[in-house]
């Protein structure tokens, strides 16, 4: 086990798989690719990288990246963070050969960036998901299926597991036109895995999705890690970079900010935190006491909260199993809403994000 | 329409293709070598030869299935776009275009020359800003709407994206053409059906040769029967509905001659033509006939009942093609020029064909030097000599194509070296019967296998082998053309005498029609999609339109400047000239001023012969005229080179495509 995995097994626990990934199998590679770079080598290796914008004239416009050097490592979930503007997406389509470094070098599974091959091993969710809407998912995914030169076979397995992983079965036949923006990003997200790929880009990934649907892609982008595979993810949400990420960095106006393990960077030395069972007011008063006497400074002292995130999630999984229960506040009488029968929940297929 | 003598060689052509391409490739290496050098310092010139062999490598690595799935996405985004509402518009064009094309006063074959230049030019007119616009908008669409990001960050080549491209909008394109001719064709066919009203065929009727003449005029049907020795009948019906029920074997017999003349008006001929020079009134040849003094030279003319005339060389003169039409077939069309009114001004001239068997020698020396016909002298059967420099040396008749020979002056001279005078000797003369021909209308000559005829030498009548005794050993054949009326003038061009081969199928000469379009729409389609790798939409489609406009229109105009065929000089030149108001025709003043003007205007020319090479001609694709005419399109004259073209554009293109595409940041807007 190398040091990555260990991080990764350290950080998060290995998450339970949803409904759809439980019945789905996995399907084989169909063209197994063998990793070309050692296994002690980053999968990608960014040395002085800049990129300036420049106007019809060549004259420099803005710096977007400013001798950016940084390594990813094989297994890892890193995430690369920054205020609009900062040079995320730049260094992101600087890694997929969209643009052009104006100095510096990329290698990026032992390859060039502008090297085609490469892409035989990425998957790549741009930030909006740029595709084309007269298809249906079905055909969208066989689309990209056929790019990666898969047998006809080989796509109708990958299309329906893909699909239903992202939980678009109810949709596959309709025009991504007709899609919401969450739903949009599903399939998109099923077009970056179609070729089960080493190494996933992703552009905000959970940019458009509802609450269930990050949990969803955060779930999968750990589910991906476990399975040895690298993620590369930007965002400025960085509630959910801290959820799932290995290791950050942060950019700021084009330059590397901060670099290192998000636990290394996020945990104060300094103050410890203790969390207990539920104590009663007088054991409270003895501890804090103790600790006094002790010399340590108690700052303070109450009960944990939930994230907003895991409250709703709850609420939702509840309402899934239980369904009919209704909120009545206290204060509002109602009871007509009490005695109506309880009836089944319509779940309206389709623009239900 | 040109149906030129000299056939299209492709290996020349081909030769050709490669030294131009060779040498744009190579200028636009060096151009951007040194554009690389000033941004990207001393490495920019080794990443630009890096990029070089890319190309190659990955066009080795193409993956039908990932073209293909492209070239369907084009399709479909295609269709999508509307594409084929287009066929609609056609569709609609031909609900009412008879309702203004019938004319029942007009000659049944300028009727079928309408429908079918209607056809034709409404498919042509109706696609082209369709492709046009669909190929120059693609991809710049995709890059804008960033559609492109997600297929070019999967290992897809950027040949395989132009590729797919050009296949996709090809695909549609081909199914529109398809769909558009089919229609096209049936609608002629119909037209041309409800409006033959008038015709006369004769056939074999029980072995009995019969001449069925069928008039539905005035709301009734009338028909003369003639077979053999019987006296003619006549047979009138109110309508052919009534003729079909009261006389249903007549009726049979009207739909035969019907589809008989169905098959005479809608048709396919192959000539063959020949080149043409003259005879003066001395018997000696000469370039061109008398000028009548018309302006527009195309015709000249040969003096009636003098010893000028009009000769025609025809090569390949195939005995089994020929033979299969039942003998040589001859269609003239001459224009005659009156000196005197005479009896009745509609009155036919007299012509009178000869045909010569001739053989064309140059005579060269041991080295392969030739040598002045005036020369030579015959020392035996077939040894000759020739006095050269006060030395004599043997030489030897060396056999030349026809096509190799012309006339300048009073003499006959080979085409690629004027100063060696060939010799032409005429062995054997078979004057045939004269007849009188009909202006501006077609005059059909057969001369059967067996040639019969009356020898002015013997005095007695011979018979001889048209292919064995007249054709020559290089399978050539030369017809003499006379005019016998005293005072008359006959005008002559070299289409206007030619042999005709046994027609093909009107169908088939429709369907290479359709070719030629399709031809011209895929050119539109390549040029398109390559100037949409490193353009955006509008400009793309700009750039595709002038590419067409002056390839089709100014093709003629441009080749005249640069060859400094145009009176008044150069640009610069032409505006002094404007501005000074100084004559066309009058010389500039001799001063350092002017010299440099020329200098500008040369190396200015110079520029326009790199643009007149560049721009696709796309008068080459033109072939709705041979089949508006009547003719087949000519396979070595029309087709070969026009696929020739569209082929020596595409792999270009496709160079220009893949660099412009792999080298342009696609993200930067």
């Amino acid at each position: 086990m190398d040091t990555n995995e260990a991080v990764s097994q350290e950080i998060q626990p290995e998450p339970e798989p949803d409904a759809s990934q439980a019945t789905a199998e996995p399907v084989a590679a169909a063209e197994p690719v063998a990793a070309a770079e050692p296994a002690d080598e980053p999968v990608i290796k960014i040395r002085n990288l800049s990129k300036i914008y420049r106007d019809f004239w060549g004259r420099p416009k803005v710096q977007a990246l400013n001798s950016l050097t940084l390594d990813i490592q094989k297994g890892e979930v890193f995430g690369l963070l920054g205020p609009n503007g900062s040079g995320k997406t730049t260094t992101m389509k600087l890694l997929l050969g969209l643009l052009f470094p104006s100095s510096g070098d990329i290698t990026i599974l032992g390859e060039t960036a502008t090297n085609v091959e490469k892409n035989e091993r990425i998957g790549y969710l741009p930030e909006e998901s740029y595709l084309y809407k007269f298809l249906n998912a079905v055909e969208t995914l066989d689309f990209y299926g056929r790019l990666f030169n898969m047998s006809k076979s080989v796509r109708r397995e990958r299309v329906e597991y893909y699909i239903e992983m992202v939980g678009l079965t109810h949709a596959k036949h309709r025009q991504l036109k007709e899609y919401s923006k969450g739903m949009t990003r599903r399939i998109g997200l099923a077009q970056a895995l179609i070729n089960d790929p080493d190494l996933v880009l992703l552009d905000e990934p959970t940019t458009g999705l509802d609450p269930l649907g990050t949990r969803d892609m955060k779930d999968l982008i750990l589910k991906l890690r476990s399975e040895g595979k690298t993620v590369v993810m930007c965002s400025h949400l960085l509630a959910d970079v801290q959820d799932v990420c290995d290791r950050i960095a942060i950019l700021y106006e084009g330059e590397l900010k901060q670099l290192g393990r998000v636990e290394d960077l996020l945990t104060e030395q300094g103050r410890t935190q203790l969390m207990t069972s539920k104590l009663d007011d007088s054991l409270i008063v003895e501890v804090t006491e103790l600790l006094e006497r002790r010399g340590a400074t108690v700052e303070s002292v109450d009960h944990p909260t939930s994230t907003l995130e895991e409250l709703f999630l709850r609420t939702v999984e509840e309402s899934r199993e239980r369904p009919g229960r209704r909120f009545v506040p206290e204060d509002v009488v109602a009871p007509e809403l009490v005695s109506e029968p309880v009836s089944e929940p319509v779940s309206e297929p389709g623009k239900s994000e | 329409m040109s149906i030129e003598t000299e056939p299209f060689v492709f290996l020349d052509a081909i030769q050709h293709w490669a030294k131009a391409v060779s040498a744009f490739m190579i200028l636009v290496i060096i151009a951007a070598c040194g554009l690389s050098l000033l941004t990207h310092g001393k490495t920019g010139p080794v990443l630009v030869l890096r990029w070089i062999p890319r190309f190659f490598r990955d066009l080795l690595q193409l993956s039908p299935r990932r073209v293909f799935a492209i070239a369907q996405l084009t399709f479909r985004e295609a269709v999508r776009r509307k594409a084929l509402v287009v066929f609609g518009m056609f569709a609609l064009l031909f609900m009412f275009g008879s309702w203004f094309m019938d004319n029942p006063n007009e000659r049944m074959d300028l009727q079928v020359k309408n429908y079918i230049s209607f056809v034709l030019t409404a498919i042509t007119w109706l696609l082209l800003p369709v492709v046009l616009l669909i190929s120059c908008w693609g991809l710049p669409e995709d890059i804008r709407n960033r559609s492109l990001h997600t297929v070019v960050t999967k290992p897809v080549r950027k040949t395989e994206i132009v590729i797919g491209r050009m296949l996709g909008f090809a695909s549609l394109m081909t199914i529109l053409v398809v769909a558009m001719g089919l229609t096209g064709y049936v609608w002629i066919d119909r037209e041309v059906a409800h409006n033959l009203t008038v015709y006369s065929e004769s056939f074999e009727v029980d072995g009995e040769e019969t001449l069925v003449e069928y008039v539905d005029l005035d709301g009734s049907v009338t028909v003369r029967v003639t077979s053999g020795e019987d006296p003619t009948q006549v047979t009138t019906a109110a309508s052919r509905s009534a003729l079909r029920q009261d006389n249903p074997a007549l009726y049979e017999l009207t739909e035969r001659a019907r589809a008989e003349a169905l098959k005479r008006h809608l048709v396919a001929k192959r000539p063959v033509l020949g080149t043409i020079s003259f005879k003066g009134g001395d018997g000696g040849p000469t370039e061109l006939g008398v000028n009548t003094g018309d302006i527009w030279e195309y015709r000249t003319y040969i003096a009636g009942g003098t010893q000028w005339r009009a000769i025609w060389d025809f090569e390949n003169i195939d005995e089994v093609g020929i033979l299969r039409g039942n003998g040589l077939r001859l269609e003239s069309s001459f224009e005659a020029f009156r000196t005197h009114k005479g009896d009745d001004i509609q009155q036919p001239l007299l012509v009178q064909f000869t045909l010569v068997r001739v053989n064309r020698n140059v005579f060269r020396d041991a080295d392969g030097n030739a040598v002045t016909v005036s020369a030579v002298r015959k020392t035996g059967e077939s040894s000759y000599e020739a006095s050269i420099d006060g030395a004599t040396v043997p030489v030897n008749p060396v056999q030349v194509a026809a096509h190799e020979v012309e006339v300048r002056g009073n003499a006959y001279v080979l085409v690629d070296d004027p100063d060696v005078a060939v010799q032409v000797v005429e062995t054997l003369k078979v004057p045939l019967p004269s007849f009188n021909i009909v202006e501006f209308g077609e005059n059909i000559t057969l001369i059967r296998s067996r040639v019969d005829f009356y020898d002015q030498d013997s005095g007695e009548r011979r018979e001889l082998d048209l292919f064995k005794d007249l054709v020559n050993d290089q399978r050539e054949l030369r017809v003499e053309v006379a005019c016998l009326d005293s005072g008359q003038y006959l005008g002559m061009a070299q289409r206007d005498l030619f042999v005709q081969l046994p027609s093909n199928s009107f169908a088939i000469g429709f369907a290479k029609a359709i070719c030629g379009i399709w031809l011209m729409l895929a050119m539109i389609v390549v040029l398109g999609v390559t100037s949409s790798c490193f353009l955006k939409g509008p400009v793309a489609s700009l750039l595709t339109l002038v590419m067409l406009l002056v390839g089709q229109g100014f093709k003629a105009f441009l080749e005249k400047i640069v060859k400094g065929d145009v009176e008044g000089g150069g640009p610069i030149e032409s505006i002094i000239r404007i501005i000074r108001q100084i004559n066309l025709t009058d010389d500039l003043p001799d001063t350092k001023f002017y010299a440099a003007v020329k200098s500008i205007d040369s190396f200015l020319n110079e520029g326009l012969y790199i643009v007149e090479n560049i721009v696709p001609d796309f008068r080459s694709f033109q072939m709705d005229t041979y089949i508006a005419n009547g003719f087949d399109v000519p396979w070595s004259h029309a087709m070969a080179p026009s696929i020739g073209i569209a082929l020596a554009y595409l792999i270009p293109c496709l160079v220009i495509a893949y660099y412009s595409l792999s080298l342009r940041e696609l993200e930067h807007k």
